[in-house]
């Protein structure tokens, strides 16, 4: 069984064609600027959008954490074990659950229905989270049943996971997309709160494999901004690396932490201008890497 | 001569609304309408084709005209139309709005009275349609003026020497040429214009086209242009300019021999087009595009590419463009058309042309005669010269079965029934579904009533001897095309609102007899009561996850069985008018105007929310994303709907960007033709984008939506059209 906390269908920047990704909960890091809140607890969490809230008073009548008082709504977050069970009988989609248990069996039928698209566009599915290799074993079940059935596998991983765990699943993944956030270990404590040097070090161990590779560079001002040229650096050194995206940060994700009551890390950084990926995307470029934006398309010179 | 579009595009963008009108050139409106109805007074016995024939010649030789110098295509009569956001019709249509209300009040009140009720319950309606026409341009363009009026007299003269030719024949052929001949006549009056203002390259167009056929593309276009203009004087409008790749292409490539270069003939088109979005042409005009040539050759590819670069320069919505794709079509015109829609210039449709061509089988129509189809009003194929379809004859809301079925038959709104009655209440589900489609088939067959009451008075009503004039069959036969004049003469019905019915009978079904919730005669009553008191009922049917267009089985079940009941109604029924009925599933605006005359719905609607719109899902029921969507459309037989059925996709911006993106919407729609879907259409938006157009109108003035079978310009649509397009929008 694993813990998941989403699965998105039509992607198509996580990958070649047109996939389905599957979020898996739980992940090591704590990237100030994480736009998958939910996914960071391995556990189940619920997510509440006062907005969204009828007052139908459904979720008071199947947990004591949901209260219907005169002002309407009363949600105790602080009792809230995480079993889900109110997100269930909500009517206006005000409560969400993070983290459904579910077999990779069971999972398997929700990620094949897009079969015929992804044999259409040269897609397949996409293991993200969370960091995937939290839950490997889970992970490569998974893979498995899907390259059993004839389906291209992507890992999106941070890379930061014993060598052991990717040991497990990589003979079933097709695509690694791998995150490298920054080349100075301590740029990369300041802003995840651990060390690179396992994440360099599974880089190069996957790239030695020959394993499809796709680099993605998170781009943050005042964060890791500085360190692309670095990252170029050691990018230029691998052999199995087909290309480069730089993801300029947004904040779209501040309702998501609202929803789960956790403050957001960076209010004060704003996204990068176009035109500053761009020229991070020319830098790398002029390195000889295969580099593009998010869309995957390279800016005009 | 030189000519700056650029400089000259400001003048032609208004030079509707703004035109110079030139009252020595001619009568003004209130004058020319004064003249039209002494015509009408001083021949009560004149049959309606050579009144017409009277009354097209008075107007086209009379009408004041207006003369644009920053335009190629310069002159234009007034006829008192109204260019606002859309065009409003001129003084001739009232002769077909007496004649048509006089004549069928006459020929069958009660029929015309029940018709009243349909309408009034927000049934649908159905009527003999006039007005969307397909001249068969080829030979417009083969012949010209001079030659369609030689090949008139000819015919005629032919039956004459036989003596065979009949009252009606004659009288078919004298106003036929009458209208052709006011044609030439226009083509001279707009000549003495330009002559007038030394506008020399206009004037000696004309003068070649007063005088035979096209040879030129410059000739080619303004032929076009006043046939259209003339045969739209009426209610007719001829909705579509043709297959612009096959019948451009010889003109094209001449004028490329003859030493043009690209960029002159791309002005050509810059001014071509802008004519049509000048003229605010409702639900715009339609160009076609791809598909096969009658030798079974592609159209011209690098014609194609031309007008489509320019086509995307002007940013414009209207004409629209309309593409046949089949396995051989160029990826690269594909990938372009693809990309206009993502770009947000999304006036573009695809037809499935396998789909198409089995669907006419289907009624009837050999394979290789429907291979000849051009798509021509919203999505719609059609014969050039061999068919007309009468595509606008009906359009009828199948939602309304749901609200019949729970009220025993009765219309609740007015109390009355249309169709018959049905028990008060159900023990089972079976008997409940069973009167559901009892009262679409009873609903279908009204509308075919109320269209086979019309159709033996269109002679009557509005014969049409210009768009005659323009197929070889009617003036080989003498008739006119509402007179037997085409090969076949089908009638289209369209069927929206499937989706709302589908998911009330599934609320009824989950909630009244599986779960139990709610009794059936206590369910009728919160219906009667819109919902009022019952919110935690409708979110509970709302938030049901079993809702058509979303990949669920029983759901998909149930909404591909009432098609077929439907289509088992209409498909190639016979008309008893020498044609076959065919099934449309497209509602355009309808799905919000009739619905406004409806109560609530079991499956959580409101009363007067819209229902759904062609094959989409409910407002708002769209959960499961766009590909869910096109597994459940997938599964129709679109070959049942030789009419149309266009299904839309919306997706947003940030989900489609990139090559990959571009990749994505092409592998959708090659998806959804495999699954043998028959028209592909969609939007590439931000609903935040939407938004803010609320409120910042200013910002957003080329802001274009695919509404329907066209595009409008989004600040201004109206706000019960933006509410019903954001909820899906949102949904998505």
């Amino acid at each position: 069984m694993g813990r998941i906390f989403a699965i998105k269908r039509f992607e198509t920047h996580d990958g070649d064609g047109i996939r389905t990704t599957l979020f898996l909960k739980g992940c090591p890091l704590r990237c100030k600027w994480c736009h998958n809140p939910e996914g960071l607890s391995a556990h189940g969490q619920l997510g509440y959008l006062p907005a969204r809230c009828i007052g139908c008073g459904e979720c008071a009548a199947v947990c004591n954490v949901h209260g219907m008082g005169k002002g309407g709504h009363v949600f105790r977050r602080e009792l809230c074990v995480g079993c889900g069970k109110c997100a269930k009988v909500c009517l206006g989609g005000a409560l969400n659950f993070y983290g459904e248990e579910i077999s990779p069996e069971d999972v398997l039928p929700r990620l094949m229905e897009d079969v015929d698209f992804y044999q259409e566009s040269g897609g397949g599915v996409t293991l993200s989270g969370g960091e995937p290799m939290m839950q490997s074993d889970f992970a490569r079940d998974i893979f498995r049943l899907l390259k059993q059935n004839g389906v291209h596998t992507a890992l999106d991983t941070s890379g930061f996971a014993p060598w052991k765990e990717y040991e497990k699943v990589l003979r079933w993944v097709d695509l690694v997309l791998y995150d490298v956030k920054a080349a100075d270990e301590d740029v990369h404590v300041a802003c995840t709160g651990r060390s690179n040097r396992v994440i360099l070090e599974n880089l190069r161990k996957i790239d030695a494999m020959g394993k499809v590779l796709d680099v993605r560079i998170p781009y943050v001002p005042d964060m890791n901004d500085g360190q692309i040229g670095k990252i170029g650096e050691i990018l230029r050194t691998l052999k199995s690396l087909r290309g480069v995206k730089v993801l300029p940060y947004h904040h779209y994700s501040t309702s998501k932490y609202a929803s789960l009551g956790i403050e957001y890390p960076i209010p004060l950084v704003q996204s990068p201008s176009p035109e500053a990926i761009s020229e991070a995307v020319a830098m790398l470029r002029k390195m000889g890497l295969n580099a593009t934006d998010q869309t995957g398309d390279a800016p005009a010179q | 001569m030189k000519r700056n579009f650029d400089a000259d595009r400001p003048f032609l963008e208004n030079e509707f609304q703004q035109a110079a009108w030139d009252d020595t050139t001619g009568l003004r409106p209130d004058a020319l309408k004064q003249g039209m109805w002494e015509i009408v007074e001083a021949n009560p016995e004149l049959p309606m084709i050579l009144l017409r024939g009277k009354v097209f010649s008075f107007l086209a030789e009379n009408a004041r005209l207006a003369l644009n110098p920053h335009s190629i295509f310069s002159g234009k009569m007034d006829l008192g139309v109204q260019f606002g956001e859309f065009a409003t019709q001129g003084v001739y249509s009232e002769l077909y709005s007496k004649a048509n209300a006089e004549v069928l009040k006459r020929a069958d009140p009660g029929l015309c009275a029940q018709k009243e009720l349909a309408e009034r319950m927000g049934v649908g309606f159905g009527v003999a349609d006039f007005w969307h026409t397909m001249p068969d341009w080829a030979e417009i363009l083969r012949l010209g003026f001079p030659g369609m009026l030689q090949r008139l007299r000819l015919a005629e003269e032919e039956k004459r020497r036989a003596g065979t030719l009949t009252q009606e024949q004659e009288w078919f052929y004298r106003s036929a040429a009458e209208h052709v001949q006011a044609c030439i006549s226009y083509t001279g009056r707009l000549r003495a214009l330009a002559a007038k203002n030394d506008l020399w390259e206009w004037e000696a167009c004309l003068a070649a086209i007063a005088q035979g056929a096209p040879q030129t593309l410059y000739q080619a276009m303004q032929t076009s242009l006043i046939y259209l203009e003339l045969e739209e004087m009426g209610v007719e409008r001829g909705r579509t300019l043709g297959r612009l790749d096959v019948l451009y292409a010889p003109y094209y490539r001449k004028a490329l021999a003859e030493g043009a270069s690209r960029e002159e003939i791309k002005d050509l088109f810059r001014y071509f087009f802008l004519r049509f979005h000048a003229a605010r042409r409702f639900a715009s005009q339609p160009i076609a595009i791809g598909g096969h040539t009658e030798d079974g050759a592609d159209g011209d590819e690098e014609l194609i590419l031309l007008m489509l670069e320019v086509y995307r320069e002007l940013n414009i919505r209207n004409p629209k463009i309309q593409v046949r794709v089949h396995p051989g079509l160029s990826e690269k015109i594909l990938r372009f058309c693809m990309e206009l829609i993502r770009q947000g210039k999304s006036s573009v449709v695809f037809l499935n042309d396998e789909t198409v061509i089995n669907a006419y089988g289907r009624i009837g129509i050999p394979r290789e005669e429907a291979a000849r189809y051009v798509p021509f009003g919203c999505y719609e194929p059609m014969l050039p010269g061999m068919e007309d379809a009468m595509i606008g004859a009906s359009w009828c809301n199948m939602a309304k079965a749901a609200e019949f079925a729970m009220n025993g038959g009765r219309d609740p709104g007015t109390g009355e029934t249309l169709t018959c009655a049905t028990p008060e209440t159900f023990e089972n589900f079976e008997d409940f579904y069973s009167a559901i489609k009892t009262h679409v088939r009873q609903i279908l067959r009204f509308i075919r009533r109320a269209i086979a009451g019309e159709l033996p008075h269109t002679m009557e009503i509005n014969p049409s001897p210009l768009y005659s004039a323009s197929i070889a069959s009617c003036v080989e036969r003498g008739k006119d095309v509402f007179g037997g004049g085409m090969r076949y003469h089908n009638v289209s019905i369209k069927c929206f609102g499937v989706a709302t019915l589908t998911d009330a009978v599934l609320a009824v079904k989950r909630f009244v007899f599986e779960k139990q919730e709610i009794g059936f005669e206590q369910f009728r009553q919160v219906l009667a009561q819109n919902w009022q008191g019952h919110e935690m009922l409708r979110q509970k049917i709302l938030n049901d996850p079993c809702k058509y267009g979303n990949n669920c089985p029983e759901a998909d079940e149930i909404a591909c069985d009432l098609y077929r009941c439907i289509a088992e109604e209409v498909v190639g029924k016979d008309t008893g008018f020498g044609g076959k009925y065919r099934l449309g599933g497209d509602s355009i605006t309808n799905c919000i105007g009739f619905a406004q005359k409806m109560g609530a719905t079991p499956d959580g609607r409101r009363a007067g929310e819209p229902v759904s719109k062609n094959f989409c899902p409910s407002a708002g029921m769209e959960k499961n994303g766009v590909t869910a969507y096109l597994e459940s459309v997938g599964k129709l037989d679109y070959a049942d709907f030789a009419d149309a059925a266009v299904v839309d996709f919306t997706l947003h911006r940030s989900a489609v960007e990139g090559e990959a993106g571009l990749e994505a919407m092409l592998a959708l729609l090659r998806y959804a033709f495999r699954k043998g879907v028959f028209a592909l259409q969609g939007n590439v938006l931000d609903a935040a984008e939407l938004l803010d157009a609320r409120t910042h109108p200013e910002k957003y003035r080329d802001l274009q939506v695919r509404l329907c079978g066209w595009n409008e310009y989004w600040i201004h649509m109206e706000p019960v059209k933006q509410d019903a397009f954001l909820k899906r929008l949102q949904a998505n």
